[in-house]
């Protein structure tokens, strides 16, 4: 059950609370931790700003030695747990950071409008299509968008944020602020 | 008399009427009427009272360089003080008001200062008001308050819809008319991204309304195809009504989008755009001649007149003098005559002229004066005749000629502001009389690489047939610098050349104007800055233009002297006998044009001012009547009154109840950072000025981090998870600090160190249960034994509470037996709910921040922020302790050996108990010893468990004053008298925290 | 308002997502140093009008700190390298030179 944002608004946005998911550090010459990563989750670590779905597990980028794992499935979470102990047992780190973030479902034609009324990156099309998860802020907090197509975004802020980032939402998707262009 | 036309007017609909308010009266316009349009055809000429000498001013132009009609429009929380009246799309019950006048507009009190207007030359100020010195604070300065300023600040909340768009393009185009309009064309299928910003509500600009007359069939012709063109190219995004009001380094630019399209009536939009290039194609504005008596109702610079007559059917008067230097303003005269207009004379200052447009104008019975300017304007508040004068004299009237308008035109002014807004240099044009951009000193990019191009009237290109034909080439030229896929762009130019006959500029006239008259010149009209201001100022030594620009606050208003900074420029120079080239120009800045405060917040307003972080336990505290104190971006509950409970009752409440029973309190905003690696002991080390390294796995000890200057930064409690993991608790507010702290120096310095840190501050919450019954509360969720053998202080124990997954600290910020219970967030709520049900037997109560503090300060604990201010070492604290002498190296190590760190004369933490145990010191009051400040208090409260009043205090060599009595200057009036002793009041044994 | 490039993220940053840690490659002074040499360390800065290398962190994004060499007279920026280099990679300061002639190289 999924809490969406009411109103008269132009985007459907959705209130998700908590995906499951932990952090992950590794470094890439590390071979035991990349193997334990690959037997254990199965995805090769995605490249810059990419991010590789299977299996309704997804691994982000975030940086060069760090990764986000998210699981939208509940049947994985057995597996999540073996794979952080066994990743805790090497020199990387995998941390549950299930409690961390609160996410946030947007979907539509305009998705990707909501979010040029905050992000500073070029959200144009090209890049998009090339690369798929972006760290970076929404006015004043920091925001990751996971793009899963152009009509759906999945974004998470700080738990803390969560009320904030409703706000937000609220205050720029009210129907008549579409961003459109002339003639 | 100013009126409006039966027919015509390509902008208004006539079919729709539009009612609104001036000044009170109610007025009708039409759908499309700008507000000063609808105020001309309701012959409302007079709208302004000067800045300074509060003069009658009329409506002078038609955009947004208008200096004189500044008016307040809009009513309560949609008012806008000082919008330019040219500008604003006039809407249905609108309200628009006239501004700096009173008791009103016809009859304004100030108007006196004009009768001693030469008493308020440049500098009167400065002059003036020198002595006696009082007089300036309580005479001087609250009449000039009062009387200066323009509109009214709005007195209530602005409910307009503002917000930030952020967008990115490789290709910006800053203008639409037939410059910035070719530019698109030239540009188009070249895989660029292309933004074109119009300030206007249609594209065309100056030539759309050169369609309606003169070379129709050929600009509509242009006009259609160019439009199905810009519709059809889907690499062409254009943004009407936007205009651009500042350029910044790296492409940076902002626009201002006043009216957006969809339901929402008024909705401002700031638009944040990174352009790889920027084409300017902003045009020109034309600029008026200086003559005696220009500044009254009825005078209106050429072009604007043609302006309301073609695109809003308005006409300033019915007998029309032209007064010119140039031959493009005879366009307006010819068209006001088509329509059956009376001109009585134009006035033109060149010797002659022999352009076509002069003799159309001739041929249609126009007498043209050449050598001849206006030498005096009569009329009280609106011109009513002329005097005609030589151009070469002191202005002797030859002839008087009634009228009741005056089309005004010095030429054009290339509008180059935003061209010098990032670093572009302008060149002075001697032969056209303006400055213009330097092509060889243009706005850089990011990679010095030329960034901006110039096109058309702003680059001083004004022919039609100079545009079409030089547009297509430069874009050309600029694809091949850019090594975009070049496509030559060709366009067949539709127009003629026109024969090239340039005339000497002229600005002021007539050129020997007597003193009288050039203390009736104008110049900057929205400043008031006459030609004699200018001339004084040179005289008085200012010659620098910027000098003399501050000194006569030239080009200082809120037009920023479009219309009259060449002409000051000018004036300087004559003044001067230096060459306008030698003057240079005053700096430009943004914004282009005035924006609302409004639009700067963006949505960044009321509840997204700035964000609030709230605790998972956020919604029960807030339930329970939580007062809240921001900590960072926290907010956290500082107490909890029950009923009637003053504050004080409150906090004593809560403080007792941890001394005597058990309190909860929500400490979720304490950061935790997780360090793990087979180093991560190592660089703790480095970090802590303890030892960490040899923490054994389940325990926890408290440590200080400093910086490099020696000075506490962050303290709290580190526990180590298993060999090669620990996890760093840090201060609510550091938590952040202490994340980028930590990569900073791992990342850049220690980088050979295997160790990676995770900020888990939000995963976790934490729950301190504190107090005697602690350990009974948490023993009756059976699982656990929580027995002093079991978990003594300063250990953890992971465990469950029923199914909730805890690990339990055994740490104490009071000096009771306490718990702190980190728990997954998700569960937090459930957790505390939990708590709070199973203390109702223990007669639990939640306590906020201030009981916290207060529980501290009575066992003397530190809290980073209160104790420490960035300048205060471990040692100053009394904490020499947890600097370890063993370590061979660690943050701030070097700075304890230096000796003004080791000085006796430092301050040192001290406890201070007053004389008058009632009497509680104010934070931050100074501690005074032979009329010297030696230390202040850092923490102050009223103790409820010792019922007296107790305060830390950081003192001068405090540590052996332990004993003595010194005095608190508590107020201006009043001192305290207190004793310092050792810093901590409550338990000095320590024997609490055990139960 | 600047716009840097991330080595780390291969993208542009806009300056809002980035924290400034002015000068780079300074060389810590650690307890063992002259009282000289830890006092140029802790409050010594440069303060060039021309090329600067100083230190950016993409605290929005990734996290990560890397260097730029800027003009400050124009705020032209010659490119981003890696933190964990103690000086200028020689391809920037080339970089450099192509636009400043009289770019005397980078000092200590």
């Amino acid at each position: 059950m999924m809490d969406r944002i009411r109103g008269d608004i132009f985007v459907d946005i959705y209130v998700i609370g908590s995906i499951s998911s932990l952090n992950i550090r590794v470094y890439q010459e590390d071979k035991k931790s990349l193997n334990v990563i690959q037997r254990k989750i199965g995805i090769k670590l995605p490249s810059v700003q990419k991010a590789i779905e299977k299996n309704k597990l997804t691994l982000c980028w975030i940086s060069n030695d760090e990764y986000l794992l998210l699981s939208e499935k509940k049947e994985n979470e057995g597996l999540l747990n073996q794979f952080q102990k066994q990743m805790n047992l090497t020199t990387g780190v995998a941390e549950y950071t299930t409690d961390l973030r609160s996410w946030f479902l947007i979907k539509g034609n305009r998705a990707m409008d909501i979010l040029r009324k905050g992000v500073p990156l070029d959200l144009g099309k090209l890049e998009i299509a090339e690369r798929n998860f972006f760290r970076t802020r929404l006015g004043e907090i920091q925001i990751n968008i996971l793009i899963k197509s152009l009509d759906e975004i999945l974004v998470s802020v700080l738990r803390s944020h969560k009320d904030y980032m409703i706000d937000w939402f609220e205050a720029c998707s009210k129907r008549g602020t579409e961003i459109n262009f002339d003639l | 008399m100013s009126s409006r036309l039966p027919h015509e007017g390509s902008r208004i609909n006539r079919k729709k009427t539009v009612d609104f308010r001036f000044n009170g009266k109610n007025l009708k316009g039409f759908d499309g009427d700008t507000v000063a349009s609808a105020l001309l055809a309701n012959n409302e000429l007079f709208v302004a009272r000067s800045f300074k000498y509060h003069r009658p001013r009329g409506i002078f132009s038609a955009g947004e360089e208008e200096p004189n009609a500044l008016m307040g429009i809009g009513e309560g929380s949609f008012f806008e003080p000082n919008i330019r009246a040219t500008e604003v799309k006039l809407k249905q019950n609108m309200n628009v008001e006239t501004q700096n006048h009173w008791p009103s507009l016809k009859f304004d009190f100030l108007s006196i200062n004009n009768l001693f207007s030469r008493f308020f030359a440049a500098g009167f100020y400065y002059k003036t008001f020198m002595w006696p010195r009082a007089a300036w604070k309580y005479l001087f300065e609250p009449m000039i308050r009062r009387a200066s300023g323009l509109g009214k600040a709005p007195v209530e909340y602005d409910e307009e819809h503002y917000e930030h768009i952020y967008h990115h393009t490789d290709v910006l185009i800053i203008g639409g008319g037939l410059a910035g309009i070719t530019a698109a064309k030239a540009l188009r299928d070249r895989g660029l991204s292309i933004m074109l910003c119009e300030k206007d509500c249609v594209i065309g600009g100056r030539y759309l309304e050169d369609c309606k007359s003169g070379n129709q069939e050929r600009y509509k012709k242009l006009h259609k195809s160019s439009m199905e063109i810009l519709k059809k190219s889907q690499d062409i995004s254009v943004k009407l009504n936007t205009t651009v009001t500042g350029i910044f380094d790296h492409g940076f630019v902002l626009a201002y989008e006043e009216n957006q399209h969809g339901n929402i009536a008024s909705k401002k939009a700031l638009w944040k755009i990174r352009a790889k290039t920027i084409i300017l194609c902003t045009g020109a504005i034309e600029r008026p001649l200086v003559f005696p008596d220009n500044d009254l109702p009825g005078i209106m610079l050429a072009m604007s007149v043609c302006d309301y007559l073609q695109k809003y059917g308005v006409l300033l008067g019915d007998r029309l003098v032209l007064t010119t230097n140039n031959d493009y303003s005879y366009k307006t005269v010819i068209e006001l005559k088509h329509r059956g207009i009376d001109i009585p004379v134009v006035l033109d200052a060149r010797a002659s002229s022999d352009n076509p447009i002069v003799k159309e104008a001739k041929g249609l019975g126009i007498r043209i004066l050449f050598g001849k300017c206006i030498g005096k304007v009569e009329g009280k508040r609106k011109v009513s005749a002329i005097g005609i004068c030589s151009v070469n004299g002191e202005g002797t009237i030859e002839e008087l000629i009634p009228c009741n308008a005056i089309a005004v035109s010095g030429g054009w002014t290339p509008n180059v502001n935003l061209w010098s807004h990032c670093g572009g240099k302008l060149v002075w044009d001697g032969e056209c009389g303006f400055y213009k951009p330097d092509p060889e000193n243009t706005p850089t990019g990011r990679e010095g690489e030329t960034n901006m191009l110039a096109l058309g009237a702003c680059a001083g290109v004004f022919s039609d047939y100079d545009i079409q034909d030089q547009v297509p080439r430069k874009i050309n030229q600029l694809s091949s610098r850019l090594k975009i896929k070049s496509k030559r762009y060709i366009e067949t130019n539709i127009f003629s050349k026109e024969p090239e006959k340039r005339t000497i500029p002229t600005f002021v006239l007539p050129h020997g104007a007597s003193k009288d008259k050039q203390n009736k010149m104008f110049i900057d009209f929205q400043n008031d800055v006459k030609l004699s201001d200018l001339q004084l100022a040179a005289q008085e030594g200012f010659e620098n233009v910027e000098h003399a620009k501050r000194y006569t606050t030239l080009g200082m208003a809120t037009d920023q002297g479009k219309t009259s900074n060449i002409n000051g420029i000018y004036v300087l120079s004559q003044s001067l006998g230096k060459p306008v080239d030698k003057i240079g120009h005053t700096t430009f800045r943004p914004p282009y044009k005035p924006i609302p405060l409004g639009l700067i917040a963006g949505q960044y307003a009321k509840k997204l001012f700035k964000p609030v972080r709230k605790t998972p336990i956020d919604k029960w505290n807030s339930l329970n009547n939580a007062i809240w104190e921001p900590v960072a971006d926290w907010r956290r509950a500082y107490a909890y009154p029950k009923g009637k409970e003053s504050l004080e009752e409150t906090l004593n409440r809560e403080v007792l109840s941890v001394r005597k029973n058990v309190g909860l309190l929500d400490s979720s905003t304490l950061g935790k950072i997780l360090v793990k690696g087979p180093d991560a002991g190592r660089f703790l080390d480095l970090i802590y000025t303890n030892l960490m390294s040899t923490l054994i796995a389940g325990k926890c000890r408290y440590g200080i981090m400093c910086n490099e200057a020696g000075f506490v930064f962050d303290d709290g409690v580190v526990v180590r998870l298993n060999d090669q993991t620990f996890l760093c608790h840090t201060t609510s507010g550091g938590a952040d600090r202490v994340y980028a702290w930590l990569e900073e120096w791992l990342q850049t310095e220690w980088h050979h160190l295997k160790v990676f840190i995770v900020n888990l501050t939000e995963q976790y919450s934490q729950i301190a249960v504190a107090g005697p019954k602690a350990r009974e509360l948490l023993q009756t969720f059976r699982s656990i034994d929580l027995s002093a053998e079991k978990l003594p202080f300063m250990n953890f124990i992971e465990t469950n509470i029923d199914d909730i997954w805890v690990r339990i600290y055994r740490v104490s910020f009071s000096g009771e037996l306490s718990y702190e219970l980190a728990v997954n967030s998700n569960q937090a709520e459930e957790l505390w709910n939990k708590l709070v049900k199973a203390g109702k037997k223990y007669k639990v109560q939640p306590y906020g921040t201030e009981a916290l503090h207060i529980l501290r300060a009575e066992k003397g604990f530190i809290v980073v922020g209160d104790e420490t201010d960035g300048t205060v070492t471990p040692h100053d604290l009394g904490m020499e302790w947890i600097v370890s002498k063993k370590k061979n190296d660690f943050i701030g190590k070097k700075a304890f050996s230096l000796p003004h760190l080791n000085s006796i004369l430092r301050k040192q933490l001290v406890g201070i108990l007053t004389l008058d145990k009632d009497k509680v010191l104010p934070d931050g009051c100074h501690a005074v010893e032979d009329g010297k400040a030696i230390g202040h208090v850092t923490s102050t409260y009223f103790s409820p468990t010792l019922k007296r009043s107790i305060a830390l205090g950081l003192i001068e060599n405090g540590r052996s004053r332990k004993g003595s009595t010194l005095e608190f200057e508590s107020s201006s009036k009043e001192s305290t008298f207190a004793k310092i002793v050792d810093p901590n009041f409550y338990d000095p044994e320590g024997t609490k925290h055990d139960g | 308002m600047l716009y840097l490039f991330c080595p780390t993220c291969q993208r542009d940053c806009d300056e809002t997502e980035l924290s400034c840690g002015g000068q780079a490659h300074l060389i810590r002074r650690d307890h063992a140093s002259s009282d000289k040499d830890f006092y140029k360390y802790q409050y010594e800065r440069k303060n060039d009008k021309g090329i600067i290398f100083e230190r950016w962190r993409h605290v929005y994004g990734c996290g990560k700190w890397f260097h730029t060499a800027r003009c400050t007279i124009t705020n032209q920026v010659f490119g981003s390298y890696s933190a964990k280099e103690v000086q200028p990679p020689k391809s920037i300061l080339a970089n450099i030179r192509r636009s400043r002639v009289d770019f005397k190289g980078w000092v200590k």
